[in-house]
């Protein structure tokens, strides 16, 4: 697989000069200097960053190849590199600022070139460049978003869709110093979940299933309001309050309901009637709890849920145990259209009841328009926002 | 065409704020300013461009470019993705020469990993580059002949240019995207006929490059709108980070090929295209001279090209150490393309930054284009040649 090489493994063509980091560049000031690959790294305290530049334009690094502002999430570092076209010699200088003192000196009237470099880093990472010409209001103009935007993008603390990570903290500035030996930019691994989007567009599962692993069985405790990791979701339909039969709920409901329907039926107080002993056969074994939020079920809204509930189906162990004959029997007798996906109410009921939120929110996320699809090939990435 | 000599080197013409203009010349007795956007929409912007001119009859008295319109926030998309989804990124950024863009990040992270590329990747990676560049300096010639007005060089050049987009979308599966580059050398292996098919292409190139010198550069009404047009000091463009043809159009002998090289440049032989004259004649007749360098070069690189061997080492885990960082810079068709890497020791860039040729020579417009006549802008804005998905990313 290797191949004998016509050319040494790595040829540097700019040549280095030792004496680069002794002769008088950081000469008094507080400075770092390393040899990286072709490249002398200079990094430097922010009040002596001006210093240095002066002093190497006058050494003659007349080419400023890019200049760029990072985001460390301690601070905000620029890096600037410049290069000498007769010696070909490269340097890099670096500095760093902190978040609440975010101004450093300009060096575009040294380097013409840098101008729009930091134009850009001001727009992009919030850079504020003391003395830049082009400035408006004490800070460089903004160059590739509009004027009356406030916010640096780049930052760590915006995801990828302009919005601010909750919980997203500054680190502290690192101990050795950036112009100290020993500085380490990244102190530890960076958090997974840094780049976590909080859009108000949130993931359909309401609940972690650690939580509801405790909760055994048939509950209501799938409220997701009560979540208190997910922000901002719209409140789930809450079904109407589940009434023992007996009561004059059930026989209002029926009575009721030929206002509410499409196409009302000749049948509906024959068979809601004629439900009503089948179900209290059915509510007859004792179950733990008495009601359920059946509109949590994909194709069950708040109008189908009365007519279970009234048929006497209210928890989703009922729910599971009915056939999808009888379901589609209550709906024609309630004068609803039969959902297409009423077959798979009772596999979710079953899965509620059990508490299987993942697997829930797994057969939901495969559900389209309540019917069951081929499983997907999980190794197709689909786009999700980040 | 003399060098401005009595302005210093780093004296910059942005002439103030859009909140108060302030314009550089003003003609005593005459001074009567309009404001007038060159864009966004326009035929001769290359792109979404806009630039505020300032102009005293027919005189430009100042030319402040507005970019944004195509930003895309490619650097803050790269930070979550991994460094191998990051390379079709690069791509779009100077879409009009597809692989060029995605050689500076493969060369920065194989230089912080030390990964070796094989010989034969680069060999093939430095024939795509400069077949790259010929279709780029075919697209600047077509598009700008007809800024100028004349229309038959388009249609020539587009015409032979899909001859080579025929040729590395059979090789790298797209036109002007192809994503084909990557770390450690090339995704796969070139299609069996590519070497055939880039000589042929060169034989008939050849040819025609007679041709579309007598349509374009030696026309003499492209003499006339362009010679002493535009004039940009040698001292000036250093300064204000200006690379490529436009920095060699004014002089200065500076060519990442031969001064930082990389891939299979050290094996091979050409010379640097300067020319003296600084204006926008200098700049086009520098880019038009590389077409013949770049015909060198790829017979050459045929030549020398091993005919069987692997394209891709054995690969490490793409993941920098945490803190490393690399600035890496190619010599693009357009002029020095670099890619700054900030690694945090995961599998994705913690920042990317991304510094294209185009952003930095459009820093210098103002320098050329203030005092020349409103025709001439439109003269100057071809001949630096850029393309607005590099300057905007």
């Amino acid at each position: 697989m290797s191949e004998p090489t016509l050319a040494p493994a790595k040829v540097w063509h700019i040549p280095l000069l030792e004496s680069d980091k002794t002769n008088g560049l950081v000469a008094g000031l507080k400075a770092r200097v390393e040899t990286i690959m072709d490249t002398i790294q200079i990094t430097v305290a922010l009040e002596d960053y001006r210093t240095l530049c002066e002093r190497l334009f006058k050494a003659g690094f007349d080419f400023p190849s890019s200049m760029s502002g990072t985001d460390f999430e301690w601070g905000l570092g620029v890096a600037l590199q410049l290069q000498q076209l007769e010696s070909k010699r490269k340097i890099t200088v670096r500095t760093y600022c902190t978040y609440e003192n975010a101004h450093v000196p300009t060096v575009s009237d040294l380097w013409g070139g840098v101008d729009w470099h930091e134009r850009e880093a001001y727009d992009l990472v919030g850079i504020i460049f003391d003395g830049h010409e082009d400035s408006l209001d004490g800070h460089p103009r903004r160059i590739l978003l509009e004027d009356h935007w406030t916010i640096h993008p780049l930052q760590k603390r915006y995801n990828t869709r302009g919005y601010l990570i909750d919980g997203w903290k500054a680190k502290p500035f690192p101990s050795p110093a950036p112009w100290e030996e020993g500085f380490q930019p990244f102190a530890a691994a960076a958090p997974a979940a840094a780049h976590a989007p909080t859009a108000p567009k949130a993931v359909a599962a309401p609940v972690a299933p650690a939580a509801v692993a405790s909760n055994p069985v048939a509950e209501a405790p799938v409220n997701p309001v009560v979540a208190e990791s997910a922000p901002a979701e719209p409140p789930k339909k809450v079904a109407k309050k589940w009434v023992p039969k007996g009561e004059a709920a059930p026989a209002a409901a029926p009575s009721s309901q030929p206002q509410t329907l499409v196409s009302s039926q000749p049948e509906p107080v024959a068979a809601p009637a004629e439900a009503a002993p089948v179900a209290v056969e059915a509510t007859s074994p004792a179950v733990v709890s008495s009601q359920d939020d059946l509109t949590i079920i994909e194709g069950i809204g708040p109008k189908r849920a009365e007519v279970l509930v009234a048929a006497g189906i209210a928890t989703f162990v009922q729910l599971e145990q009915t056939s999808v004959a009888k379901i589609e029997e209550i709906m024609k007798a309630a004068g609803l259209d039969l959902a297409p996906g009423i077959e798979s109410w009772s596999k979710q009921a079953g899965l509620l009841a059990k508490g299987d939120m993942v697997g829930f929110k797994a057969l939901t996320d495969a559900l389209v328009a309540g019917q069951e699809e081929k499983p997907r090939n999980p190794k197709i990435k689909r786009w999700e926002p980040r | 065409m003399t060098a401005v000599a009595d302005k210093p080197n780093n004296a910059r013409n942005t002439s103030g704020s859009v909140m108060n203009p302030t314009s550089v010349e003003r003609v005593a007795g005459r001074s009567d300013e309009m404001l007038l956007n060159l864009g966004p929409q326009h035929p001769a912007t290359h792109g979404v461009l806009r630039v505020l001119m300032g102009v005293d009859g027919e005189r430009v008295t100042k030319a402040i470019p507005h970019i944004g319109y195509l930003h895309r926030n490619h650097e803050k998309l790269e930070e979550v993705r991994t460094y191998t989804q990051c390379i079709p990124y690069t791509d779009r950024m100077d879409y009009v020469s597809g692989m060029q863009n995605e050689l500076p990040l493969c060369l920065a992270v194989e230089e912080m990993l030390g990964i070796e590329v094989p010989e034969r990747a680069k060999y093939i990676r430095t024939i795509l580059f400069e077949l790259s560049r010929i279709a780029s300096h075919m697209v600047w010639i077509g598009t700008y002949m007809l800024d100028l007005g004349a229309i038959t060089p388009f249609l020539y050049a587009f015409r032979d240019r899909e001859m080579i987009l025929d040729i590395i979308e059979e090789t790298a599966g797209a036109r002007l995207l192809p994503n084909y580059f990557t770390y450690g050398g090339i995704r796969r292996d070139h299609h069996p006929r590519m070497m055939q098919d880039i000589l042929e292409f060169l034989t008939w190139f050849e040819k025609k490059l007679p041709e579309y010198e007598a349509l374009t550069i030696d026309a003499p009404v492209f003499q006339a709108r362009t010679v002493g047009v535009g004039v940009l000091d040698p001292q000036v463009a250093l300064n204000h980070g200006v690379t490529g043809p436009n920095l060699r159009g004014s002089g200065i002998n500076w060519d990442l090929r031969k001064d930082d090289p990389y891939d299979a440049y050290p094996h091979l032989d050409f010379e640097v295209c300067v020319e003296y004259g600084c204006d926008a004649y200098s700049r086009s007749r520098a880019r038009f001279r590389e077409f013949r360098e770049s015909i060198k070069l790829i017979r050459q690189a045929i030549a020398q090209c091993p005919k069987a061997g692997a394209v891709l080492p054995k690969l490490p885990r793409l993941k920098p150490v945490a803190g490393m960082e690399r600035y890496r810079a190619v010599e693009i068709s357009r002029g020095q393309l670099g890619v700054h890497i900030v690694a945090d020791g995961s599998e994705k860039p913690w920042r990317s930054k991304h510094r294209s040729p185009s952003f930095c020579t459009l820093q210098a417009l103002a320098d050329m284009a203030v005092g020349s006549k409103f025709s001439d802008a439109i003269a100057i804005l071809g001949s630096i040649d850029i393309v607005l998905g590099e300057i905007d990313r």
